[in-house]
């Protein structure tokens, strides 16, 4: 393979590429799932290809195939110069790319069981187990669980002189249950929501998970919910627990640093972002306590990597910093753009797709207090946990975000449940309103494995850790009732 | 290269020699959509992406396996085979999985065209080039895309069954952008010669410059007037949501219960309908091979019935009517190409005839908020106007929603004539106390 990619390049050049790197992938998948008692559906994958991406005439241009042989090979590097030259037809000026170093290495993630090698029939009596504690609680209607793997072999070189190996194993799942009666639907998910939590790590992460330990409760809540109190409409101060605040987190800290986007270039599709370069090291984007980082370095975060997909190395850098923006997620253009280095977030989806600047792990670091001591110095709030809906404008600021479950704060004690919880707000006012975040005890790193963006359009598997928080004088209560 | 009827036959063919037992189906598909991506009036993407793949799966009485991949030699093929009948032979519980169909007619729709089918990058950056030429006159910035799109998907099993459908497009997207006010206008269509790169980038340069210093309106119920585009969102939400029988035997659709019933306002027909002349991207048979039939779900208001597939037909005691995913799966059918009847109303009909009300491009970020009514959020983004006295007067901030749709099908007051937005056919439409609960800071 590597006198293959190595032959790419070469056949690059000579064609009148200044740059060229390519990725030759395969990637093995697997989900399972499981419905009502059912099993719903068993499917695996394997997916393989490369993809070769130029810079010629001072342009970008990108081709892949599925196919790998020389010719191919040869035919597609050729193809991605062809265009380069096209693109070229409209540049302003010749691209310029941040400085990188030359690697030679070898990436694996850390981990112990392949998920791929763990029997199929462990997995499903597994989730059938827990599918069945779920459906033993009256009044629940739906019960739906699932678990999926990727693991990713990946070959980059570039015309840098890196040959980079990685080895990407992730994999995840959760699970869901639904009670209706009287027009009104309620789901409860564990451990989070939006099938499930994921991690760069092997199966021992589901094993550790315990689904069948958590289905009772689980189920039992959703059914508490159809007689729960509708949350109330005004301005409270509000808890929100870890998954939700790492969706938070994605949409309005992740998503508006992305470099691209704040240059225009996710204009026609995912948007733009409020957070422009002119704010860099003046916008005070959170509280004094808001210390958040990209970290594709740290240990099982579904965005952690060895180096990103131009050849970067992940390395933890601060994004804000004491509630100020200090840097951007980055590619090695658009760092280059404001005279910076890359900060790895360079990454595509799969073979087929050109890089995209997208999130890795980006942590919010934990504070001192513990949970409970943060809910006892709350007088009049609420405690909002794991995501049910969320939606931003697309410069990133005005959101509104729903959870699945609530609980009223009142004199520092959670009170009665409440459902249909949903809170609003612009982005650095909110995080500017972030006055307590517990501590490491209750600190974790969540994955969201199908963030959309680029056209075409690229999935990516992100990452988001933090503990739980609390936001002062937030409005919560936005959806007029059912009339 | 395209894959016709009789490779795609003879590739399904090998892959299904495979597998020795039980029942056998195959899924192949290709895809090609090269594309080129502008912004700030510049190619910054420009990629040439293509993939075939096939999938297989393998039925052992009620236990299902399915395995995917886009290698074609034996050896692949031959795993893919082993890893599909691997998987069902690990299912442990029942599936009520319905036995394959044999072969079936299909009613061709021609959606192939060597225009959109096959275009050179260079080709693309001249429509780019006539788009940006015109941007930089009136001094704005674009962004937006080319994308030309091949399409081919086959289907065969062991009983028999064997399905083939092509199809292209190229669409062309424009936002021009004047600081934080963005205008868009976007059109898909089978023939490249039928997108007028000059005419869509003018439409969406002028949206953005007569938005230009937006004034903010206190959120509350607004008449809207929502063009084509912005209508495609309440219709994608009820086709997932509550037009597939599962979802109405789940009691989750704001179908249940209710067959028979007015649902909606008398002056809304809804239908599903692959074969509608004007839905550009539609396929023939589904994902169990099964032809396409025309679906009425909402008949002058009446909810009238849903999509099924076979599983959920066999359950309600009826007939598919095509519209499953592949099987088996957990979401059930889902309808692919909602037709919405129109009138013979105007886009400028409905702004003249709406005395206050605000005229909506299209929505964003829209999700679901309450499954069963069910109430979507959204903002909306790149052209929001204000209409005063029959006429567009101003550009305003963009605005978040919190809607029921069923109120929303019922709260309609004109329908325009219809046009193609891709997979569906809508009209414009003007409708009376729109719930805007927010502000957004653009």
């Amino acid at each position: 393979m590597k006198d293959l990619a190595q032959h790419a390049l070469n056949v690059a050049e000579v064609a009148g590429a200044t740059y060229a790197d390519i990725r030759i992938i395969n990637e093995d998948s697997e989900r399972v799932e499981v419905k009502d008692g059912q099993v719903g559906s068993i499917n695996r994958g394997t997916s393989g290809g490369f993809g070769i991406r130029v810079i010629a005439n001072g342009a970008w241009g990108f081709a892949s195939s599925p196919k790998i042989d020389k010719a191919e090979i040869e035919r597609v590097a050729r193809l991605a110069v062809k265009v380069a030259k096209a693109s070229a037809l409209l540049k302003v000026r010749d691209l310029e790319l941040a400085p990188v170093e030359k690697y030679i290495d070898k990436y694996v993630t850390p981990h112990k069981k392949n998920p791929l090698e763990v029997p199929l029939e462990e997995k499903i009596a597994m989730l059938l187990k827990t599918d069945e504690i779920m459906r033993k609680v009256k009044g629940v209607n739906i019960t739906e669980s699932q678990i999926a793997s990727w693991v990713e072999d990946q070959l980059f070189a570039s015309t840098i002189g890196s040959v980079i190996d990685q080895r990407i194993v992730q994999c995840g799942g959760g699970y869901t249950a639904t009670a209706i009666k009287d027009g009104d639907v309620q789901y409860r998910s564990y451990p989070c929501s939006h099938d499930g939590q994921w991690e760069s790590n092997g199966y021992e992460m589901i094993e550790a998970l315990d689904f069948p330990g958590h289905a009772q409760q689980a189920a039992e809540e959703a059914v508490a919910l159809l007689s729960a109190v509708q949350c109330p409409s005004g301005e409270k101060d509000i808890i929100l627990e870890g998954s939700q605040l790492s969706l938070q987190i994605h949409e309005s800290v992740g998503h508006p640093l992305e470099l691209d986007r704040v240059f225009g270039s996710e204009a026609n599709y995912a948007g733009t972002s409020f957070a422009t370069t002119d704010n860099l090291d003046k916008l005070k984007y959170g509280s004094d306590i808001v210390n958040i980082t990209s970290d594709p370095a740290c240990p099982m975060g579904l965005g952690s990597f060895g180096y990103d997909d131009e050849g970067v190395k992940a390395r933890k850098h601060d994004l804000i910093r004491s509630g100020l923006l200090v840097k951007y997620l980055s590619s090695r253009e658009t760092a280059q753009k404001i005279g910076k280095i890359s900060t790895g977030a360079m990454r595509a989806d799969g073979w087929g797709n050109m890089p995209i600047v997208r999130m890795t792990c980006i942590n919010l670091e934990p504070g001192t207090k513990p949970l409970e001591q943060i809910i006892s110095e709350t007088e009049d709030g609420i405690y909002m946990a794991t995501n049910k809906s969320f939606s931003i404008d697309d410069r990133r600021s005005n959101f509104q975000f729903g959870t699945e479950i609530a609980w009223e704060i009142k004199k520092g004690k959670l009170g009665q449940m409440l459902k249909n919880a949903t809170y609003t707000g612009f982005t650095p006012q909110f995080w500017n309103a972030c006055d307590a975040i517990a501590g490491p005890g209750d600190w974790k790193i969540w994955g969201t494995a199908n963030c959309g963006k680029g056209e075409p359009g690229q999935t990516a598997r992100t990452a988001q850790g933090c503990s739980p928080s609390r936001f002062r004088k937030i409005k919560v209560g936005v959806v007029p009732g059912k009339k | 290269m395209l894959i016709d009827k009789n490779q795609a036959h003879d590739i399904c063919k090998r892959a299904l020699s495979f597998a020795k037992e039980g029942q056998a189906e195959v899924i192949l598909t290709q895809t090609a959509s090269p594309l080129t991506r502008i912004a700030n009036n510049t190619i910054h993407q420009n990629v040439e992406t293509s993939d075939i793949s096939i999938s297989l799966r393998v039925d052992l009485d009620d236990r299902s396996g399915r395995s995917t991949t886009n290698q074609f030699d034996d050896e692949s093929l031959k795993n893919l085979a082993k890893q599909a009948l691997l998987s069902a032979k690990a299912v442990t519980s029942k599936q009520e999985l319905p036995s394959m169909m044999g072969p079936q007619q299909y009613r061709e729709i021609p959606a192939f065209d060597q225009s959109s089918a096959f275009m050179e990058p260079e080709q693309r950056a001249e429509m780019v080039l006539k788009a940006v030429k015109l941007a930089r006159q009136e001094k704005v910035e674009l962004a937006g895309l080319v994308n030309n799109t091949l399409y081919a998907t086959a289907m065969a099993n062991s009983q028999g069954l064997f399905a083939y459908h092509n199809m292209s497009t190229l669409r062309m997207e424009i936002t021009a952008r004047s600081g934080i006010t963005a205008g868009r206008f976007a059109r898909t269509a089978r023939k490249a010669g039928e997108i007028d790169p000059e005419q869509i980038a003018a439409i969406a340069i002028k949206k953005c410059l007569g938005g230009l210093n937006a004034k903010a309106l206190e959120p509350g119920e607004y008449t809207v007037i929502l063009e084509p585009e912005a209508v495609t969102t309440p219709l994608m939400f009820l086709s997932y949501l509550s037009f597939g029988a599962q979802a109405v035997q789940e009691n989750l659709s704001c179908l249940s219960g209710k067959l028979g019933q007015k649902l909606m306002g008398e002056n809304i027909t809804i239908t599903e309908d692959a074969y509608h002349p004007l839905a550009v991207w539609a396929e023939p048979f589904d994902s169990e091979g099964m032809p396409k039939r025309k679906v009425t779900i909402i008949e002058k208001g009446v909810a009238k019935g849903p999509v099924y597939d076979l599983k959920t037909a066999a359950k309600d005691k009826t007939e598919t009517t095509g519209h499953g995913l592949p099987q088996p799966n957990t979401w059930g059918p889902m309808p692919r190409n909602l037709i919405l009847e129109g009138g013979s109303s105007s886009l400028e009909d409905l702004i003249k005839s709406t005395k206050r009300g605000v005229l909506v491009t299209r929505f964003w970020y829209n999700r679901v908020v309450d499954r069963k009514i069910p109430i979507i959020t959204g903002m909306t983004r790149d052209g929001t106007f204000l209409i005063e006295d029959g006429k567009v007067s101003c550009g305003v901030k963009n605005m978040r929603f919190n809607q029921d749709l069923v109120e929303f099908f019922n709260n309609v007051e004109t329908l325009g004539v219809p046009e193609s937005q891709e997979n569906m056919v809508v009209p414009p439409l003007k409708v009376n106390n729109f719930h805007f609960t927010g502000l957004t800071e653009a």
